[in-house]
């Protein structure tokens, strides 16, 4: 919203400057985005009247003025602009002016061989707001030789301000934001200008609109006034530079009028050529109703739109003459041979603009304001002010008058309770003060009987509408800087402790710890890149209005974002990376709905730490597996298995599932298939993991008692066996420990190898053993028993036993 | 007395004793030693002969061997010492290592700027008695905004705004990407069973409560991912924030100047100051924004800020509505809500001038934050 200064003080003068005013508002709820300043003085540029306009000897798009300027002196100029017209008055800027934006002072310049002494100013050339340069301004009034600044608007400027949607309710006009002013610096409040008419007299004219509301639930009032010889002329100078000022298009000086009231009230009008209306006993016609199924109307600006059944109608006769509220309709509209004028001025329920607006997308300033809830009273004195600007700038008379309701918001009262409004500010104010405060904003006391007071709400404020409002009107405008800061002690004991959060912790934690860097996704991905991934997109939540294709589906598991990270650091021109995220991801559930699960994944390649020590290894299956059991003995979950297996995306002979002790997947890990690096273009080598933290919350057990520290030397015995290379590790040592029975204190497996004396297709595992009794030492001859048991075990499932 | 006798064995302790001191090595002391003193040695010959004396010569002599064998083994025993020092300083001199070399390299992960915030708040809030407390990401139309106060057809309930779910549960169906039209918008959007993904963590003031009532007092933070439907320069799609809230008895406006006031000092330092600003959300009555002082200037105004406040938070006082929403009786329980972006908090605290930056995860820039900064309080 851009309010012009100027303008703003026609309701209200401020004891501060437009940037004083600046500060301030946004301490009482008005943002301020900026403020657009005009000249303070144009010092030297002069009244001039144009005597004489000839054509330029050498070019045609150039005219010589001759300009009276005064004292019987005449000077002559160059310009370009369109408007020349003998006698009219404009400024003049002699040789040795200064204009603003100038550096230079203006010169003597030949213009096609012809001199020019000094210009006429355009109105961006004088740096007024909402000065433009379609044509010389032309001055109202003044002498030849007067200084100009007498006849321009020097001082002026433009508050640029961003409202909320609650001050857009009321401040959506120079008298809202006038009101807000004088509350501020507790002046009277303004009121919507609006001559005094005999309405009586108006309404019994003849000629009187018939007004037909058969949609009275969408119009709760409808105005319209008849005007009658008046003409689509342009509108004053000044007028047009505040409506540009204001970011809208001057027109004619009929539609201006609409404009102009609306920008200073708030009220949104429209104009209708009366004669291209449906007449009846000799009075124009005008109705509302809801459009029908199929209806169709073409708008002001050419459009045939479709209308829906919720589309609020202004009719004549049954013929839709505009969309109610958001734009009128072509073919009734203000045009050159415009001499009778029907002016509308009504009160539409927001919420059907609002629709409207939005199934027609049309955000216009009209429906900007309509569907925010323009004050329910003020009909009535907008449509009068722009009839009285029409007959001031084009000549005509007011003629009739008509006026229909339907529905129309009541007024709100509000209980008056002062003690639960300091209760909620928190602040130390008395009654009076409170109640001063409201009145300044327009809020009346009412008194209710027994000592108590109703808070009557002005008609203006539609979006106050309880105690915490009231709270709030009082409280900003004491200023929230007088809210003391108090920082209770907390009488509700400890808070419950964030499991889920110190798991993850724990997890990031030692994922740091081994040397990889929190990485922080981008949940939303293509259906295309998740297949390619190897993950079904028919399986994953997808957006029903996403930005793109590529970001339509909420992701299955964090290897997409991690892969996505790793591409970016790819590009660095990096080869070996080391990611984890710690994030959700997400999967349609069975029953409808999306299920959304906890998880943490890393992503490695390379070595995670190097030296010119020790070179490294790059990170293999092993290395993400060894990740997988830190998490896990990390977080306390006992007991999982792996299993070959895992997702689409690993190289299928070094993946693996991880399975709770219960057998249900938690989890995988593995080496990434060297097809999916090729078809993301980057290196092989990848490996990668990923665990459900909901699981391992469900999963991980309080810590054991320790177990009593052994009292007893325990005795070591290695054992190596050569076994078939598909013969899992795993089922070997299980044997070991099951021939060994109880004795049994520690069983690692120290080498694995692979080599020409143990044969192709065979690998060799190298068991340390470490026998223990809890209660006394063992003999040789008993270990060697318990050993010789377990040699036997092995040899009996076809093991051959290495010396 | 013959001295010829007593001369011989103080020679044979000077021979030895000058052989000891000038022996350069373990071995050659070890060989005097045998040599002088071993079963076969110098000295055992020489006691050997003793019998054949006579008795009146034996015992001189017998005494001055005795002793010269105690200074031989007195020499050895230095003699050992003085070896085994030098031996051990020229280990020492062998065993220098160049001390500017690498160390042997502990894998030491980055953890994100965001996370760090994410915590640093959390902590502090934690500090204050509020726990802490997470709502799903998918969320329904009715929680995200009704409940919160936000009617239908409020502006923030534009499609332009809000990602929504396509109806689903049809998992084995599978269906071409960009059915429902690239940008387009659905007329299912705002339906009141339709999901969403959420547009703040506000929800969570809901389902805490309605998981907590009538208990008081509530004190909860919410932490998360939120998305909005609009992508530019300075905003993206998915971005983090920190949800709170406290409801008790006589809770008031001080509360929450009193509670940011401290949040803000936790984050960015004693010396910050906040201002309340009046503002608006459908879900807090009345509604401010929360200023911080200028953490790069201190309120003097510079480029990043130029007032000298930097707006950080959006706050209020919980709307009657929503607390009725959330089990709460009005007129028993006030409350104060707010919403801080976690991104904002970052690109402050660790001076990041480029939102892109918190999402690319470029290790370049991520592995400085290996470093201190996430126990630094300045
Ligand atoms: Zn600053």
């Amino acid at each position: 919203m851009r309010i012009d200064w100027l303008w703003l003080r026609e309701f209200v003068e401020p004891p501060a400057g437009v940037e004083e005013l600046a500060r301030l508002l946004p301490l009482q709820g008005l943002e301020v985005a900026g403020v657009e300043r005009g000249p303070e003085s144009l010092d030297g540029l002069r009244v001039a009247r144009l005597a004489a306009v000839e054509p330029h000897p050498q070019a045609d798009q150039l005219r010589l003025c001759r300009l009276d300027v005064g004292l019987g002196r005449e000077v002559q100029v160059v310009s370009g602009a369109p408007n020349l017209r003998a006698g009219m008055l404009g400024v003049w800027a002699p040789p040795g002016a200064r204009l603003p934006g100038r550096p230079e002072p203006l010169a003597a310049t030949r213009f096609r061989g012809v001199l020019s002494e000094g210009m006429l100013c355009a109105g961006d050339e004088l740096g007024l707001p909402g000065g433009d340069h379609a044509g010389v301004l032309e001055l109202p009034a003044g002498t030849p030789g007067e200084p100009a600044e007498r006849y321009l608007p020097v001082g002026d400027a433009v508050l640029e301000l961003e409202l909320t949607p609650n001050y857009a309710v009321h401040c959506q006009s120079v008298l809202g934001v006038a009101r807000e002013v004088a509350a501020r610096f507790g002046l009277p409040l303004p009121g919507p200008k609006a001559p005094a008419v005999d309405w009586e007299a108006l309404a019994g004219s003849p000629l009187a609109p018939g007004i037909r509301l058969e949609a009275p639930d969408g119009c709760g009032r409808y105005v319209a006034l008849l005007l009658e010889d008046v003409r689509p002329v342009p509108s004053p100078p000044e007028v047009q530079r505040r409506l540009r000022a204001a970011g809208l298009r001057p027109i004619n000086a009929l539609v201006d009028a609409t404009n102009y009231v609306m920008l200073e009230s708030g009220q949104p009008l429209h104009a209708f050529d009366a004669d291209r209306l449906a007449w009846r006993d000799g009075r124009p016609l005008v109705g509302v109703r809801r459009a029908r199924r199929g209806e169709r109307l073409v708008t002001l600006d050419g459009v045939e739109r479709e209308l829906s059944q919720e589309d609020l109608l202004i009719v004549s006769e049954d013929r839709p003459v505009g969309l109610a509220g958001v734009m009128g309709g072509a073919g009734s509209e203000v045009e050159e041979g415009t001499r009778r004028v029907l002016l509308e001025s009504a009160w539409f329920e927001p919420r059907s603009i609002r629709r409207t607006a939005r199934r027609q997308g049309l955000p216009s300033e009209a429906a900007a304001r309509f569907e925010k809830g323009v004050d329910p009273a003020l009909q009535r004195p907008a449509a009068l002010r722009a009839a009285e600007l029409m007959v001031a700038w084009t000549g005509g008379r007011l003629a009739a008058a008509a006026e229909a309701t339907g529905r129309l918001p009541g007024e709100r009262r509000v209980a008056w309770r002062p003690e639960r409004i300091r209760s909620l500010l928190g602040m130390e104010i008395g009654e009076g003060e409170l109640r001063a405060l409201l009145e300044r904003l327009g809020f009346r006391f009412e008194e209710a009987g027994g000592g108590r007071f109703l808070v009557r709400v002005p008609s203006w404020r539609g979006d106050v509408e309880g105690e915490a409002d009231l709270a709030e009107e009082a409280g900003r405008l004491a200023g929230y800087e007088r809210i003391p800061s108090r920082l209770a002690a907390s009488p509700g004991g400890l808070p419950e402790p964030d499991r889920p959060g110190l798991l993850r912790r724990l997890v990031r934690e030692t994922l740091a710890g081994a040397g990889l860097s929190e990485s922080v996704g981008y949940p939303l991905q293509g259906e295309e890149r998740l297949r390619l991934l190897g993950f079904d997109p028919a399986r994953c939540p997808r957006l029903a209005n996403p930005i793109s294709r590529e970001q339509a589906c909420l992701e299955p598991s964090l290897l997409p974002s991690l892969l996505a990270s790793a591409e970016e650091n790819r590009r660095q021109g990096r080869e070996e990376w080391a990611l984890f995220e710690v994030g959700r991801c997400f999967a349609l559930a069975d029953g409808g709905g999306v299920e959304e699960r906890s998880a943490a994944g890393f992503l490695v390649r390379g070595r995670l730490a190097w030296s010119w020590a020790d070179r490294g290894r790059p990170a293999d299956f092993f290395t993400a597996k060894g990740l997988m059991e830190a998490l896990l003995q990390r977080t306390a979950v006992r007991g999982a298995r792996f299993e070959r297996g895992g997702p689409a995306a690993l190289h299928p002979g070094r993946a693996a599932r991880v399975l709770a002790a219960d057998g249900e997947p938690i989890g995988w890990l593995g080496e990434l298939h060297p097809a999916l690096a090729r078809r993301l273009d980057l290196p092989e080598g990848m490996v990668a993991g990923e665990l459900d933290l909901d699981a391992v919350l469900r999963l991980a057990e309080p810590p054991r008692e320790p177990a009593p520290l052994a009292r007893y030397p325990g005795v070591e015995r290695d054992l190596s066996l050569v076994v078939p290379e598909e013969e899992p590790a795993e089922r070997v040592a299980a044997a070991i420990r099951e021939a060994a029975g109880p004795w049994l204190d520690r069983l690692f497996l120290f080498d694995v190898y692979h080599g020409e004396e143990i044969g192709a297709g065979r690998k060799s595992l190298a068991f340390s053993l470490t026998y223990r009794a809890p209660d006394r030492t063992l003999s040789d001859e008993e270990v060697a028993r318990v050993h010789e048991t377990v040699r036997a075990r092995l040899k009996r499932e076809g093991a051959q036993l290495r010396s | 007395m013959d001295g010829r006798k007593e001369q011989e064995a103080e020679e044979l302790a000077g021979e030895a004793l000058e052989r000891i001191g000038q022996a350069a090595s373990p071995e050659e002391l070890e060989a005097l030693r045998v040599a002088f003193l071993g079963r076969k040695g110098r000295l055992a010959q020489a006691f050997r002969r003793l019998p054949e004396l006579p008795a009146e010569e034996r015992r001189g002599y017998g005494q001055r061997l005795n002793e010269a064998k105690e200074r031989i083994e007195e020499a050895l025993a230095a003699r050992a010492e003085a070896l085994a020092a030098g031996e051990l300083e020229a280990r020492l001199a062998r065993e220098q290592v160049d001390v500017t070399l690498p160390g042997a390299p502990v894998p030491l992960g980055a953890f994100h700027p965001l996370r760090l915030a994410e915590e640093r708040v959390e902590s502090i809030m934690a500090s204050l008695g509020y726990e802490i407390w997470e709502g799903p990401e998918v969320e329904s139309d009715e929680l995200n905004f009704t409940a919160l106060n936000i009617p239908p057809d409020h502006p923030a309930r534009d499609m332009q705004d809000t990602f929504y779910l396509a109806p689903g549960g049809d998992g084995g169906t599978p269906r071409e990407a960009g059915d429902a039209g690239e940008g387009g918008t659905s007329s299912r959007g705002g339906a009141p069973g339709a999901l969403l993904l959420r547009t703040h963590t506000s929800p969570g003031q809901i389902r805490y409560m309605r998981a907590h009532a009538p208990r008081l007092p509530v004190r909860m933070i919410s932490p998360g991912r939120v998305y909005r439907r609009d992508d530019d320069a300075r905003h993206s799609p998915v971005f983090h924030q920190v949800e709170g809230l406290c409801v008790d008895r006589g809770v008031s406006m001080a509360d929450l100047k009193g509670t940011l006031e401290a949040l803000a000092r936790g984050l960015f330092g004693a010396g910050t100051r906040i201002r309340l600003r009046p503002s608006y959300f459908p879900f807090t009555e009345p509604s401010v924004e929360v200023d911080v002082s200028c953490t790069i200037c201190g309120g003097e105004g510079c480029a990043v800020c130029g007032t000298g406040w930097l707006e950080i938070l959006g706050a209020g006082m919980v709307h009657p509505v929503v607390l009725r929403n959330g089990g709460y009786d009005p007129e028993e329980a006030s409350g104060f809500a707010f919403g801080l972006g976690i991104e904002r908090v970052a690109m402050l605290l660790y001076r990041v001038d480029n939102i892109r930056l918190l999402y690319r995860n470029d290790l370049r820039w991520l592995e400085p934050f290996r470093g201190g900064r996430a126990v630094r309080a300045d």
